[in-house]
This record gives structure tokens, C-alpha cells and sequence, in this order.
């Protein structure tokens, strides 16, 4: 018995240490490689058409086109601007020695007639109206079976939108358009899968609470009313009015919504803000058969301002679509928009992040992943089961890890669904698991739950598994969303099945929009000791995830109020830290995960000194603090996810 | 393409501050120079008439000019010699203005208009010169020193149009300060100098008279003077605004602030104040927080002259403006980027209680409150302390250059006030561009120069998303070539656009259908530069039924066979072959070709 033991402990020892050791990084498996751009070229991408003779092309936000030869080997690329002249150019295909491309007003037709390596004949598809407003993007266009274009078109900002705005439309190749599905805010990626089914991705905003993918079927609504005001078009395969929408709702969930109104398509997968992306961009369908990994058949979707993929599965449950996501690769160079896949299997991501700031620092960039042929230990697939849910691994995992349930976690939360902007994770909670069923072969895991919440997107954690060869799993997170539960009889769990009430390190219930008791490190009133303060700091904030005062000179110990204006349209905080720790706290602010927005995502640490609460869009706080006693450059941050790299300044104190 | 949500307010508040960098920059109502008859000037010349309206043909050395009255014309003969006294002074003597007229050149004339009678705005034929001089259109002009010229200093592009159209000049001018004594304190400027619509000059100090200028000394007043010896010249639509020194303060001037507790007057009366205190001007950074609050300001008006005052305010919220009791500006809520709100009031010399509140409504809207008193004569004066106003750096230029090939922009663009949003704009290395408006075959307008401005389009996000000349634009009507004057009015509804094909120079050649025909638009530079050639063509004929339009004005002056002067001397239209018709269409004149099947003109300006 004694010598089981420290075997066991040896084990997870090595585990350990492997971890330590970084030897499983996602990029001991996938390899990112960049494209380098003449240095007079200012490739901001908007659209990738991989062509089948080697050659790729990418148009950009400046209205070109670029035809790219040696894209996939070492040497350098050459560059030939093959077009120019198209307006914010968001989406590219090639097809039948033509190119498809949509610019804000227009899907066009770009042909070389004389062959000379030159676009020389522009011939509008259709064109589309436009009110005026610079949030009027036009994506696609991606053919279907049948050789139709499919296109979305973002809404407006403001009150007016061009016809067909936040829609998912079908262009014939004789211009008509027959418009699809409705509710769509900022439909930047979509694909039509091998089925010739479409999914779309949209973006937090105006009642979209989280990033999310949904099926599109013909008369669907998607979520934002913006668009139903062309329902009255006699071509609209829906009736349904922004009135009808804003009758019924009232900030509950977006399922409970649906029950009310029939049109309202739930998300296949949501993709819990910050947890897994902020902005949610291009999705493929893996139909390599395996040349970029384990995961054919499974999808990938682009995160603009996280700069990076995320994983994505499905199944049907009920006859509707819904599955998980996971994380799968970070690290690009800007904000990545648009994904392709190279001849080779390999993807290429095409970026820009003017205006919308990204955790990759470049202003635009063109890069390739590619697959080295080494399987990382992952979550393969999460599915639905009647009472629960069950876990398919990329690798066989160790056995003792796989039944020992330390090593899982679920909690179960959902979004508002209301005209604001965003939402707060409501209604989080921890889901107690009864059973857990490892299958023979260390392939699979069932996790059996006291209880399914349909609607409910559930967070999966894995703790510290191995697979049997003794690899760390490589991400130990996946979100699920449960929109239906499949029908069939609740698992029978033998003895060893079963899961005693207090195992699990499960997580603490959370109320949310409960306030945060200020604490020393967040004083909101002044102290009444102090008279007045010795200094006022006032900061707000500029475009691109900047404050817009980024040094503040103080006196050490002086009486210090910070008013923090949040006049941005996105989330953040200001977090002063210990001299040189803004990179460690920004990273551990990351990981905190669903606990990250009860916590202000402000990690426990004694490196955080002060620091205000999350500020929504257009709200302030002042918090009132003491200098540092200690003369220094200590940074302040925004530690918001995605933010901390960039959003910085310094306090220094003499 | 991620998104997040941006109030429209919100957004246009980072262009604001241009209105705010300088006071000066509030533009000042003007008034016209009374030209029926020539009162207004010093014992003119008998060179110098009042004519009812001037012309030429672009290669004319000289203006004809028709019986009445509105244009200020100088008749000179060009074998006359000179002689001092051929010039023009007004009778007024002036120190800061702002000046605005329309002038006009036949070819190769010469003229000037010197502030003071001694800093002189070069007048010349400068069309079509690629690089401008001092001595060029808008150029202010060398001075003289050892007999040889000195400083000046060149527009910076030549914005100039061809002879025998008018031009538009826009002039700011700050005379040289002196002290007590009599010494220079700060030399002469140019706050601005516009030309056809494009700033040729902007903060140019001027260290003393131009050569030939009536003065060789500097005082703070002079007469403008319009020079007379070199060449014929007209001038029309002739406005000025002295822009003296005024004597107005705001004293024993106090504040109360209200942080959140109080959105109107009557609720401020009935709660005590977060704070209160004296203040030197009416100035926002006495709230110590930008957020929400009310904030008042009561004072006293100090003026030295009976006169009618303008007061301007900017605020970032509600707010209005009380004088003597009277609700001068009544509660609205305005922008620091928007029009401002504004109210008259007669009032004697002496002292008046003045009263300003604001209530800022939001807290991310950035603070701030400016209130300007004007008087017909006089430099608004700013009652605020400047730094009442948010500081703002402007973006960077972002430019498109046709250098080497043609380049094709494809934009939003504003055109007479209206944003258009399926333009294109294409750039020849000649140097001569234009914009398309694809949603009706129209030339929207054409210039000389660079080719684009593309920075609202291309910084940030590119919020405006509007692309703008680089040149000075001449703008066209911008409607559909092709009509049918059978038809009550146009439609764009009988118009589809079918795109267009690239010439080996990568020039575009459009196509439409309009009404069942198919038409083809190509526009090339001239290439003696003198503007643009078009070219409609009907494929395959069929053209009987329908008209070809060439121009669409209010008036069009034929000057000569072939030659028109469309929109009375805003741009030409010379028809080589073919004679036009002019008629009526929608109350406006019409110059039109019928039963062709092509038809080649071209734009000169």
C-alpha cells in the first residue's frame, strides 16, 4: 500500500514537472509562420483566396488586391498588386479564373481579360445600399453548393442602415439577391460547411451578451433586431419587427426569450467573452482528413482581439445544432480575421487591427500554421449525454487520472438577453457530478450530473491529466452549450462510478452584479481622516486600448484620488502594481477565468497595490490611495483580458 | 470585422477642436462691400468701373464686361503705361480681417490685393503652372531689398483655375502690433490664406511691405488697396470683417458647482453647492469632477460701446446664457463640436449681469465650455479661459499619390453637403483628377494637383469614411449625362451601373445602361492640361429618343462658338464638334446634344 503511494506520487511528480518544463506549449505541435510583407506595403487584411496553382491573394481595408507567390515555402514571397481601387475590401474568393470580392457598396466581379497580371474589367454582381455610417461592412462573399454567393452585411451604429443590413443574403450570379436570415450585428465570419450549411459568428455588442456561432437556416433570427426593418420587404422570409422582439424581452436569457419568439435562433456555441475571445471572427471546417491534426471535421474560428483560433465541435441534439469550444492557438501577430485554408492543410491567417486594438501588436500581418505531425493530449470532443456529458480525448488518457474526480469541474452560466451592450455572466453556478464512466480504452470520460440545464453554456475544467504516454493535456478548459438535452434513459452508475458529495474541487456559487465591498486596495470614499487629497489623477481613455494620460508624476505617500472615466466603448479597470510586474499580473489576470469578472479581474497579489473596479462603457470611479513610500516607476494597467499588453501608464513617484 | 459600440456623439467629439485652436478660427459673419457704385473706394481711377458682369474665353487677353452694377472691374489697357494712382484703395482703414471675394483674370493678367496697402495676395494667371511661386495666384509676394526680391512665400499648391472664371479667395490678416512707444512688437501675418477652397497659406508671418507696396513704414491701420497698373481684373462678392481689438471682460465673476445633485437652475437654488468660489473667466476646471454635474456662473459684463453682440457658446451639455434677466440663449443642449448656441442683444457701455450655467448629463463626454462675444467689427473675444476646452492633436495625413500610375480610390465623399456613398475617384500622373458618382454615371467634380486625402478614411477606424481632393475641386452637378427631357424629372431608377474596364494605363472606361441603352463613359485628361475630355457613347445606337446633357446650371453664357461658360463663370464647355442646344429642364438651364449617338466635350477650369 505504502509503495502504491509513492509510486502514484512519483507519477504526478513527472506530470509536474513535464508541465514546468513547458515542454507542452500549443506550439510544440503547430508552427507560426509569417509571411513578411515589403515594408511599402500596408497589407491590412481583409479577405484570403487561396489559389490552386500556389498562388494567394488577399485583399485589404485599403482596397487592394495582392496576388502572393511563395507563400508557403521559406524564401521570401513575391508581392504583385494584381487590383486597386475597391472600398474596405473585407472578403475575397476565386473562382473559375475570376475574382469575387465585396466592397462596402458592392459585390464585384475582378478579371484579368488580357492576362497581363493585372485586373482590368470590374463588373458589379450587385451592389448594396448604404446609409453612410463606416459600421456598414459587406463580408464574403462564400459560394454554396450551387454556386450562389453568400454575403452578410454589418449593421449601422446609428438609427439608419442600408437595406439588407445585419442579414445573411444570397446573391444569384445574375444579381438578384434573395435575403436569408435576420439579426445579425457584426457577421464578420462565416462559412458554408461541407452539409452546405451555414455558420456565422458575431460579435459582443448591442444585444449579443458573448461571441457566439450560430446555424443560419432560411427566416432565422439571429438576436439583433437592427435589420428587421426589411421584413417588409415582400422577398423577407420573415415577418417578425423589432417591436415584437422588444415586447418580450426583458433581460432573461436568450432561451427563455426564444420560447416567445419562434424566429429567434439560438447559438450552436457560445464563446464566453474574454474567457475564450473577445471577438469572435472567420470559421473553418477542418476537411483536411487529418493533414492539420486530430480534430477533421471539427472547426476553427478566428479571434480578432485575442489573436488567435479557437476549436469548435458540433452535433445535432433534438435536430439542432449546439457543441463546445475550446482554446486552440494564440500567439498571431494582429488582430485575425480571416483564415483559409492553404493547399497544403496548413491555415492562413490573415490580420489587421487598425481601430481595434489586439493582443498582437502589429498593425497587420499575414501568417501560415502548420501541423509538425505531433498529437497533443486534448479535449477532442465534448458531448451532450441525457444526464450529463462526455469527453473524448485526442490521446488515451491515464487511467487513474481519468476516474479520479479532483480532476473535473462544471458550472453552468448564460447571458442576458437585452438591448445593451454585452452582458454580465448571470445565473453562474457549480454543477455537482454524480458519476463519472471512464471508457476501456482511456479514450473517452462520461461526467453523469445530478441534473442538465438546458439553455446553459456549461464550463468543463480538467485538472492536471495525463495521457497515458505520460503528455500534460494541453488546454484544460471547454465551454459547452447545452440548448437541448438528448433524449434517453439516465445512466445507471455502479459502485465505482459513483462521485461522493464533496469530492470535486467544484467552484463557489456567485451572485452576480452583487458590488464588491470596497476594499484597502479599493478605497472609493475618502478616507475622513484625510481633509482632501494632496493630488487628483484623472484618467480616461483614447481609442485602441489606450488611457489617454499615461504618466502621472506623485509625491511619495501623498494622498492620492484616482477618477477613473471610462469614456471607451469597452470594459476596463486600472490596476496599479509593484515596479516591473505589470506582465505578471496582466497574465494572472487571464487566468482567472470564469471567477475573472466577479473579481474585477484583479488576481490575488501582493504585486497589486490599488485598484478600481471593472467599468463598463461610460461610467467612472475614484479611488483614493496612498503614494508609494518608495520613490519608483510603478506601471498601472488595464488587466481586463486582452487589454494589459497595451493599456498601460506609469505612476511614477519621487 | 469585430465591433464595438460608439456613440455618434461620442466619436465626433475628437474632431472638434479645430473650432477651438484659435479663437480667430470663428469664422466672423461678413458684410459685403457695397458695389453699385464705387463710394466705397478713395477717388478711384477712371481704370476702375462697376459692371454688371464680366467674361472671357480661357485663352482671351481680355475681360468684356457688360452694363450694371456688382462687379468692381478694372478696365486697364495693356499698352497703357504705368502710372502711380491706377490703384484702388478703400476708404476704410483696416487692421485684423477677414476678407473674402470672387476675382477674375483674363489671360496672363496681374493684379494684387495688399492688406494695409502694404502685404500683398498676388492676383495672376497662374493656371495650369505645376509648381507655384510667390508670384503665383494666392503667393504672398517678395519683398524688395538691393535690387533683388526677398522672403515671400508660395502658395502651397496652386489652386489656381483657367483665366475667365471666377476664383474664390479667403483671406485672414493680422496686422503688426505695436507698442506704446511706436516699436514692432509682432510682425504682420496671414492667419489663412484659401484659394477655390483649399488653404494655400496658413500662420505665415510677414516681416515687413511687399515690394511696390503704397508704404514703405508699418502702422496698425491702412487702406486695403487692389492694384491697377499690371492688368485688367474684376472683382465681385467683395466681403470683409474688421476684426478690431474689443473691450469686453466678465468681472466679480463667482461659480457654484453642483456634483450630481442639481440639473436645472430652480434645482440648484434649493441645494447647497459641492462648491462655490470666485473665478477669473468662466472656466469647466472648477468642477472637480467631469462627469455629471451642474455648474453656474454669475458675473459681470464690462463693455465699452453701445453696439448689437453676438454671444457663442459651446458646451458640453445643456446650458444657456442670461443677461441683464433676459434668457439671451434658452436652456438647449449642444456639443463642443456642434453649431453653437447662439443669441443678439443690443447693449449700452456699462456693466450687466451676465449668467452661464451647464449641466453635463453623462460622464464620459469630455468637459468643457466655451462662450464667445462678437460685435459686427470686431475679433470675438473668448469669455472662457482657454483651457475651458479640451486639448486635441490632429490625425495624421493619409494620402493617395498618382505619381507614376493611374490610381483608383474608392470612397465615401461629400458633395454640395451630401455624403455620396458609392464614389470613385481616379488619379492621372498629369495631374488632373476627378470623382464619379457610380450610383448615377456623374462627374461629381474635378482638380488639379495631388490626388487624395484619404485620412478619415484610412486613420482609425475611418469613422467618416469620406476621401477628399487633395486639390482645389471644382464641383459639378454631378447628375446623370443622359436624360430624357420628355420626362418630368431625372431618375436614377432608369440608370444601372454596369461597371467599368481598365485601359493599359489603368484608366477607367464606365458602362451603364440607361433606359435599355448602353452607354459608355470614358474621361481622359486633356492633354494640353486644360482640363478633362469625356467621351459618351451609345453601343449600338438607338439614341433618337434621348438626350446627351452636358452641363445642368442656372445660367450657361455661350462665349464663343463651341465655348460656354457654365454656371456664370464657374467652369467651361467647349463642344468640337456638334453644336449643343441650350434649353430648359427642371428650371434650370440645359446644355444638351440630341439624336447623336456620341458626343465628345470637354471641361475647362
Amino acid at each position: 500500500m505504502r509503495r502504491i503511494c509513492i509510486i502514484i506520487s512519483l507519477f504526478i511528480g513527472l506530470g509536474v514537472n513535464a508541465q514546468k518544463q513547458g515542454v507542452q506549449s500549443e506550439k510544440d505541435f503547430y508552427i507560426l509562420k509569417t509571411i513578411s510583407i515589403p515594408t511599402d506595403i500596408r497589407l491590412e487584411v481583409g479577405g484570403i483566396a487561396v489559389m490552386s496553382d500556389g498562388r494567394i491573394a488577399v485583399c485589404t481595408r485599403r482596397g487592394e488586391i495582392w496576388i502572393i507567390q511563395n507563400a508557403y515555402g521559406n524564401g521570401q514571397p513575391h508581392f504583385k498588386r494584381f487590383a486597386s481601387g475597391l472600398h474596405e475590401s473585407l472578403g475575397l474568393a476565386y473562382r473559375d479564373g475570376a475574382f469575387y470580392c465585396v466592397q462596402r457598396g458592392e459585390l464585384t466581379r475582378i478579371e484579368d481579360r488580357d492576362g497581363d497580371g493585372n485586373a482590368d474589367s470590374f463588373t458589379p454582381v450587385t451592389l448594396f445600399d448604404l446609409s453612410g455610417t463606416y459600421h456598414e461592412y459587406a463580408y464574403g462573399p462564400v459560394f454554396d453548393k450551387n454556386g450562389d454567393m453568400l454575403v452578410t452585411l454589418n449593421l449601422s451604429l446609428a438609427d439608419v442602415h442600408g437595406k439588407w443590413h445585419g442579414w445573411l443574403i444570397k446573391v444569384k450570379p445574375d444579381g438578384t439577391i434573395e435575403p436569408i436570415a435576420a439579426g445579425m450585428r457584426s457577421p464578420a465570419g462565416f462559412n458554408v460547411n461541407s452539409k452546405d450549411e451555414v455558420f456565422y459568428a458575431d460579435n459582443q455588442g448591442d444585444w449579443v451578451g458573448s461571441g457566439r456561432v450560430t446555424h443560419l437556416e432560411k427566416g432565422d433570427f439571429s438576436g439583433n433586431p437592427g435589420g428587421l426593418r426589411w421584413t417588409v420587404d415582400p422577398s423577407s422570409p420573415l415577418k417578425l419587427k423589432e417591436e415584437d422582439v422588444r415586447k418580450v424581452v426583458n433581460g432573461a436569457p436568450m432561451h427563455e426569450a426564444a420560447k416567445k419568439i419562434k424566429e429567434l435562433k439560438l447559438p450552436a456555441v457560445w464563446f464566453p467573452h474574454t474567457l475564450m475571445g473577445i471577438s469572435t471572427a472567420d470559421i473553418l471546417e477542418d476537411n483536411t482528413n487529418g493533414a492539420f491534426g486530430p480534430f477533421a471535421g471539427q472547426y476553427f474560428v478566428a479571434d480578432q482581439g485575442h489573436s488567435k483560433i479557437m476549436r469548435m465541435t458540433l452535433e445535432k441534439v433534438q435536430g439542432k445544432y449546439q457543441g463546445a469550444c475550446y482554446p486552440f492557438y494564440e500567439g498571431f501577430a494582429s488582430g485575425l480575421i480571416r483564415l483559409r485554408w492553404g493547399l497544403d492543410g496548413s491555415i492562413f491567417g490573415g490580420m489587421t487591427s487598425r481601430g481595434w486594438a489586439s493582443t498582437g501588436k502589429e498593425e497587420y500581418a499575414l501568417q501560415r500554421l502548420v501541423w509538425n505531425g505531433e498529437t497533443p493530449f486534448e479535449m477532442k470532443n465534448v458531448t451532450a449525454l441525457p444526464d450529463g456529458l462526455e469527453i473524448e480525448f485526442t490521446l488515451p488518457a491515464d487511467a487513474a487520472g481519468l476516474k479520479n474526480p479532483m480532476n473535473y469541474s462544471i458550472s453552468s452560466f448564460t447571458y442576458k438577453y437585452h438591448p445593451d451592450y454585452g452582458s454580465p455572466i448571470i445565473n453562474n453556478r457549480a454543477r455537482r457530478i454524480k458519476g463519472i464512466i471512464p471508457s476501456a480504452d482511456g479514450m473517452k470520460v462520461k461526467l453523469v450530473m445530478d441534473s442538465v440545464l438546458a439553455g446553459y453554456i456549461h464550463e468543463i475544467k480538467l485538472g492536471n491529466m495525463l495521457s497515458k504516454e505520460r503528455r500534460s493535456l494541453l488546454h484544460s478548459v471547454a465551454y459547452y452549450t447545452m440548448n437541448n438535452i438528448p433524449d434517453g434513459a439516465a445512466t445507471v452508475l455502479g459502485q465505482d462510478q459513483k462521485v461522493s458529495m464533496h469530492a470535486g474541487h467544484q467552484m463557489a456559487v456567485t451572485t452576480p452584479g452583487k458590488p464588491v465591498a470596497p476594499t484597502k486596495k479599493r478605497q472609493t470614499k475618502m478616507p475622513a481622516e484625510w481633509g482632501q487629497a494632496d493630488k487628483v489623477l484623472k484618467l480616461g481613455t483614447k481609442p485602441g486600448l489606450k488611457y489617454d494620460i499615461i504618466k502621472f508624476e506623485v509625491k511619495a505617500g501623498s494622498k492620492l484620488r484616482l477618477t477613473f472615466n471610462n469614456n471607451d466603448d469597452m470594459t476596463h479597470n486600472v490596476v496599479v502594481v509593484s515596479p516591473g510586474a505589470a506582465d505578471e499580473i496582466g497574465n494572472m489576470a487571464i487566468n482567472l477565468g470564469l471567477k475573472g469578472p466577479e473579481m474585477n479581474y484583479v488576481p490575488s497579489s501582493a504585486k497589486v497595490l490599488y485598484h478600481t473596479g471593472l467599468l463598463q462603457p461610460n461610467s467612472s470611479e475614484s479611488i483614493y490611495f496612498l503614494a508609494p513610500d518608495k520613490p519608483g516607476e510603478y506601471p498601472f494597467l488595464c488587466t481586463y483580458p486582452g487589454h494589459a499588453s497595451v493599456m498601460r501608464g506609469t505612476l511614477i513617484v519621487k | 470585422m469585430k465591433v464595438t459600440i460608439k456613440p455618434v456623439v461620442l466619436s465626433s467629439l475628437f474632431s472638434f477642436a479645430v473650432i477651438f485652436a484659435h479663437a480667430q478660427r470663428m469664422k466672423p459673419s461678413l458684410k459685403d462691400v457695397p458695389l453699385q457704385n464705387l463710394d466705397a473706394f478713395q477717388s478711384p481711377h477712371g481704370l476702375w468701373q462697376v459692371a454688371g458682369n464680366v467674361s472671357a474665353a480661357y485663352d482671351d487677353t481680355v475681360l468684356t464686361s457688360t452694363s450694371g452694377t456688382g462687379v468692381l472691374f478694372n478696365n486697364y489697357n495693356r499698352g497703357t503705361q504705368f502710372k502711380p494712382g491706377y490703384e484702388l484703395k478703400t476708404k476704410v482703414e483696416h487692421g485684423d480681417m477677414v476678407l473674402e471675394a470672387d476675382i477674375m483674370v483674363p489671360r496672363g493678367s496681374n493684379s494684387g490685393i495688399y492688406f494695409q496697402s502694404r502685404y500683398e495676395v498676388q492676383i495672376y494667371d497662374s493656371w495650369r503652372r505645376p509648381i507655384p511661386y510667390p508670384s503665383d495666384l494666392g503667393g504672398i509676394y517678395e519683398r524688395w531689398k538691393d535690387g533683388k526680391g526677398y522672403e515671400g512665400k508660395a502658395p502651397l499648391v496652386n489652386a489656381a483655375f483657367a483665366p475667365g472664371l471666377w476664383q474664390h479667395l479667403e483671406v485672414s490678416f493680422q496686422a503688426p502690433r505695436f507698442d506704446a512707444n511706436g516699436t514692432k512688437i509682432s510682425p504682420a501675418r496671414f492667419n489663412y490664406v484659401k484659394l477655390n477652397g483649399i488653404t494655400i497659406h496658413e500662420n505665415i508671418f510677414v516681416s515687413g511691405p511687399t515690394r511696390s507696396a503704397a508704404f514703405e513704414d508699418e502702422k496698425p491701420i491702412g487702406p486695403l488697396l487692389i492694384q491697377g497698373d499690371h492688368g485688367q481684373v474684376a472683382l465681385r462678392n467683395l466681403k470683409w470683417a474688421l476684426q478690431n481689438d474689443m473691450d469686453i471682460k466678465v468681472v466679480d465673476l463667482s461659480y457654484k458647482y453642483f456634483e450630481k445633485t442639481a440639473k436645472t437652475p430652480e434645482e440648484a437654488s434649493r441645494v447647497k453647492p459641492s462648491s462655490e468660489g470666485k473665478a477669473n473667466a468662466i472656466d469647466v476646471r472648477v468642477a472637480p469632477s467631469k462627469e455629471e454635474f451642474f455648474i453656474r456662473f454669475d458675473g459681470k459684463l464690462s463693455i465699452s460701446a453701445k453696439d448689437e453682440y453676438l454671444f457663442s457658446m459651446f458646451p458640453s451639455g445643456t446650458a444657456s446664457l442670461e443677461i441683464d434677466g433676459k434668457k439671451l440663449i434658452p436652456p438647449a443642449r449642444a456639443w463642443l463640436n456642434s453649431q453653437p448656441l447662439r443669441g443678439t442683444m443690443e447693449l449700452d457701455a456699462g456693466t450687466h449681469s451676465i449668467s452661464v450655467w451647464m449641466h453635463k448629463d453623462n460622464p464620459w463626454e469630455a468637459a468643457g465650455l466655451a462662450v464667445f462675444a462678437e460685435r459686427w467689427g470686431y475679433k470675438a473675444v473668448p469669455l472662457h479661459a482657454l483651457p475651458s476646452i479640451p486639448e486635441y492633436t490632429p490625425a495624421p495625413l493619409y494620402t493617395v499619390k498618382a505619381d507614376k500610375r493611374t490610381e483608383i480610390v474608392r470612397s465615401f465623399m461629400m458633395h454640395k453637403g451630401k455624403k455620396l456613398t458609392h464614389v470613385l475617384s481616379v488619379g492621372d500622373p498629369s495631374g488632373l483628377h476627378y470623382s464619379y458618382d457610380l450610383l448615377q454615371g456623374g462627374l461629381l467634380q474635378a482638380w488639379r494637383g495631388d490626388f487624395l486625402n484619404t485620412t478619415d478614411m484610412w486613420h482609425e477606424r475611418g469613422e467618416p469614411q469620406v476621401a477628399a481632393p487633395l486639390g482645389a475641386p471644382m464641383v459639378l452637378a454631378g447628375s446623370c449625362p443622359v436624360f430624357d427631357e420628355t420626362l418630368v424629372k431625372d431618375s436614377v431608377a432608369d440608370y444601372t451601373y454596369r461597371g467599368y474596364t481598365l485601359s493599359a494605363a489603368g484608366a477607367p472606361r464606365f458602362k451603364y445602361i440607361y433606359r435599355g441603352l448602353s452607354i459608355v463613359d470614358e474621361i481622359k485628361p486633356d492633354e494640353q492640361g486644360r482640363g478633362l475630355t469625356r467621351t459618351l457613347t451609345v453601343e449600338g445606337g438607338g439614341f433618337d429618343k434621348l438626350q446627351l446633357r452636358i452641363a445642368q446650371a442656372s445660367k450657361i453664357s455661350k462665349i464663343k462658338s463651341g465655348l460656354y461658360s457654365i454656371d456664370d463663370g464657374s467652369y467651361f464647355i467647349e463642344v468640337k464638334s456638334g453644336t449643343p442646344d441650350v434649353g430648359l429642364y427642371q428650371d434650370r438651364q440645359v446644355l444638351l446634344m440630341r439624336g447623336t449617338n456620341s458626343i465628345t466635350y470637354q471641361l475647362i477650369w
